[in-house]
């Protein structure tokens, strides 16, 4: 039992849950056991059934803070792969999930004017390239629409209302799920086809 | 993005040490059937947690076991029993959550036999002397030296309010 | 991305969306000194619990099984974790082992000071650039004085001068209640500088006919691309040059001779920005690694067909080596694409400004150095970059290694735009080569030879 060299900062509120257990617990034991410190007198039942039930409550509290305690051990860093890079095109999907996880109407407006507008360069060119039509004709195709028959594709550039917000509950319940969000699948759908006009006319 | 480089379960002797004490308590609450079915669903519950390295679901299992062993008390264990549960209750838990701290430092393929040993044996050997300090308190209560009891109990007090502000 | 700022009311995520994120960015060093790991924290609920149960029950053996709880948390307080003392020894098997070697490492650790460590983990340095293939780099396990431990891996061997890291050591006491992490600075390293292949296909270079006043162009024969005529072999020729269905008829050695001018002058250009960093694994080698090798195989080609050839990286770690010849020259390159922190694994922290860069390289090279320019092509502005060099009346070749991957919206939008890129590349004239991730780069070169002989 050696003392420590640092002082270390204690947690006020642990120390004193342990310290009334510990008393309470030694009151408890002695109470029972022996006769010069008789307490079964002043203990009626409904007294007695007050007590132990607050000791259940409060214990069983204490007993949820200890399952979900996080250790504070060091984890050390990451040694056995070599050091992480990013993948090609992952801002565009950080910005897809920030459009996923958003709350409020701005945020959703903002981050899904964002993700468009990056396809939408990307589709302008695809058009130009392999369509062969001039910038303002690849525009005003996609503007609408008749520039693919898929259906989805064709919304995405389509500017129209859409109802983020009530969209807003139906993103948390989402996101505990883990599924795609259906704006993201949408994009995945519309990118798809773009490649398959690059693919296919290549 | 978040996978592992390395499986983070504890090592190799993680569940047996485990395994080991949670089995003892089941037994000491053999008594009442119900009260070992808790302490059976307890002791699957660490089980598992250490073999993935989930401390959430071990703990829950610590906590399963020790309400199996209050309940066998309720229904008519003997004192030595709830010792000895409680004891293996702890001891089990001990154990697991420190075979899962070392998944999570060094992985599950390290070889961690002494390290574990070691630091069970010093938890057996505080339980060990709990149990036998609790026993003499008990005794002597029992056998009607209720002063000596209470100076016992008065010096752990003492002891412990010493140790806290260390 | 444009570097737009984001308005204030899209910063308004969810709370455990932002915090998820922060811990993700964390880095935190070593910590130092004695911590609490706080295992005994709540355990004390135990006793609580069984008080209750035992006094609304009236059974006192309740209370005995709760004893254990308050006198576990005691436990939890009287143990401080030592501070070691360790010596840490490492030997390495090879430490200038070739590309992709396995080389096993061995490290032994002991306890020189006067206490038992009951509770030792230890995770060793092993280098970014370099990956554990079999064996662990970490271990725990008790330690009395003057014990040792010893750690055996084996290391998958890239291109690099890759030093360790400092050990990690972490003690804690037998409670496990406090615990201890210490750096041990340690020597050893791996040194790999991959060389030259050997028998490297034929690069196209352009026919750099116009440029040259007064100089004998296409029919007189040399060394380059086109085939044009044989001769009889001289000595030191390269082996890939001789015309072995000829030899296997006549039993002559005779060699192919190409139609182009005399020996070019070539600069191999590599993006190294951090934007060429990205890769299709996250874990894998980086696509500054594919341009790296694809630099490498290009230039071995060059200097076997007789031409200077010289390097530089387009990084705010820039690299330079000016157009040359001979066997010096040579190890040099081969020494630089290996060790130069312009390709080492970690991408610089700060971007380039393109414009800069080439200005910069443009005006070290003499008006009729063609470029060779190897990059990803993964954002506009690593084309401008080519278009740039190609304007300026340097004759630019493009390699791209194709690193991109569709497994996700975001990623699939990369390649697309990638696709779309290397397209106008070629539209604007200069000769592309796009290497793909399951192919060997002798065989790009020769699909785009045949393409272009065609």
């Amino acid at each position: 039992m050696s003392a420590a060299t640092d002082r270390l900062p204690r947690v006020d509120l642990v120390t004193v849950g342990i310290g009334v257990a510990a008393i309470v617990a030694i009151l408890g034991i002695v109470s029972v056991f022996t006769s010069a410190l008789d307490l079964s007198s002043l203990v009626q039942n409904r007294f007695r059934i007050t007590v132990g039930l607050v000791g259940v409550g409060l214990g069983a509290v204490m007993a949820k803070g200890w399952i979900d305690a996080e250790e504070d051990g060091y984890r050390p860093p990451d040694r056995e792969r070599v050091l992480p890079v990013s993948v090609p095109g992952d801002e565009f999907d950080e910005l897809l999930w920030l459009r996923s996880v958003a709350t409020s109407t701005e945020s959703i407006r903002y981050y899904r004017s964002e993700s468009r507008d990056e396809l939408l360069a990307v589709a302008i060119e695809v058009l130009e390239l392999h369509r062969g039509y001039s910038e303002d004709e690849a525009r005003e195709r996609l503007r609408d629409g008749s520039w693919t028959d898929d259906p989805v594709a064709r919304e995405f550039f389509q500017y129209g209302g859409g109802s983020e917000v009530s969209e807003q509950l139906s993103n948390t319940v989402r996101r505990s799920r883990g599924s795609d969000h259906p704006y993201t699948r949408r994009a995945r759908r519309t990118i798809d086809v773009l490649d398959g006009i690059v693919e296919g006319e290549r | 993005m978040s996978d592992d480089a390395f499986d983070v379960g504890a090592p190799e002797p993680g569940v047996p040490i485990t395994a080991i004490p949670a089995t003892i308590a089941i037994l000491a609450t053999a008594v009442a059937i119900p009260a070992a079915v808790l302490a059976l669903l307890g002791a699957s519950l660490m089980i598992v947690g250490v073999r993935r390295g989930n401390r959430r679901l071990h703990t829950m299992g610590a906590a399963a076991s020790f309400a199996g062993v209050l309940f066998a008390t309720a229904l008519g264990a003997a004192p030595a029993l709830a010792l000895l549960g409680g004891a293996c209750a702890v001891l089990a838990w001990d154990a697991g959550e420190h075979a899962i701290g070392l998944g999570q430092q060094v992985g599950r393929d390290a070889d961690a036999r002494r390290a574990v040993l070691v630091h069970t044996g010093a938890s057996s050997l505080a339980a060990i002397g709990i149990v036998l300090l609790t026993t003499v308190v008990y005794l002597l209560a029992r056998t009607g030296q209720p002063s000596t009891a209470a100076g016992v109990l008065v010096a752990a007090v003492g002891l412990f309010a010493l140790l806290l502000h260390r | 991305m444009t570097a737009q700022s984001v308005p204030a009311a899209a910063q308004n995520l969810p709370d455990e969306v932002l915090e998820q994120r922060q811990s993700e960015r964390d880095d935190q060093g070593v910590p130092t000194g004695l911590r609490r790991t706080n295992r005994w924290r709540g355990i004390a609920a135990l006793t609580l619990v069984a008080i209750g149960v035992g006094v609304l029950i009236e059974q006192p053996a309740a209370l005995l099984a709760g004893v254990f709880g308050v006198a576990f948390a005691a436990y939890g307080e009287v143990g401080a974790a030592p501070d070691p003392t360790l010596a840490v020894e490492r030997s390495i098997a090879d430490e200038e082992p070739g590309d992709g070697d396995e080389v096993p490492v061995t490290v032994t650790i002991t306890n020189e000071g006067d206490r038992t460590l009951t509770d030792l983990r230890v995770v060793d340095g092993v280098p970014d650039g370099l990956s554990v293939v079999s064996g662990s780099p970490r271990a725990a396990t008790v330690l009395r004085p003057e014990e040792s431990l010893e750690l055996s891996y084996e290391v998958d061997a890239t291109r690099g001068d890759h030093a360790f890291d400092p050990m990690v050591a972490i003690v804690r006491d037998v409670t496990g209640a406090t615990e201890r992490a210490v750096e041990i600075e340690t020597s050893g390293g791996i040194d790999c500088v991959p060389s030259f292949p050997a028998d490297p296909p034929a690069f196209p270079l352009r026919a750099q006919t116009t440029r040259y006043t007064g100089r004998a162009s296409a029919t007189e024969g040399g060394d380059g691309v086109e085939f044009h005529a044989t001769r009889e072999y001289r000595a030191g020729d390269p082996l890939s040059r001789i015309d072995w269905k000829r030899t296997a008829r006549t039993r002559d050695l005779t060699t192919v001779e190409y139609r182009l001018e005399r020996a070019a002058s070539v600069l191999i250009a590599v993006d190294a920005r951090k934007a060429a960093y990205a890769s299709h694994d996250s874990h894998g080698e980086t696509t500054v690694d594919r341009c790296v090798d694809a630099a490498r195989t290009v230039a071995a080609s060059l200097f076997d067909a007789g031409h200077s050839v010289g390097l530089a990286a387009i990084s705010p770690r820039p690299c330079w080596i000016t157009p040359g010849q001979g066997v010096e020259h040579r190890l040099e390159l081969t020494t630089t694409l290996a060790r130069h922190e312009a390709f080492s694994r970690e991408p610089p922290a700060e971007s380039t400004n393109v414009y800069a860069a080439g200005r910069e390289i443009r005006s070290r090279l003499a008006s009729d150095t063609q470029v060779v320019f190897v990059s990803p092509m993964i954002d506009d502005a690593g084309a401008q970059i080519a278009y740039r060099f190609d304007a300026h009346g340097h004759l630019t070749t493009v390699v791209s290694p194709d690193s991109c991957v569709d497994d996700t919206a975001g990623h699939q939008t990369a390649s697309v735009s990638r696709s779309l890129r290397i397209t106008t590349t070629r539209h604007a004239g200069l000769p592309t080569i796009d290497w793909d991730r399951d192919e060997p780069f002798d065989h790009a070169i020769i699909r785009s030879n045949r393409r272009w002989s065609a």
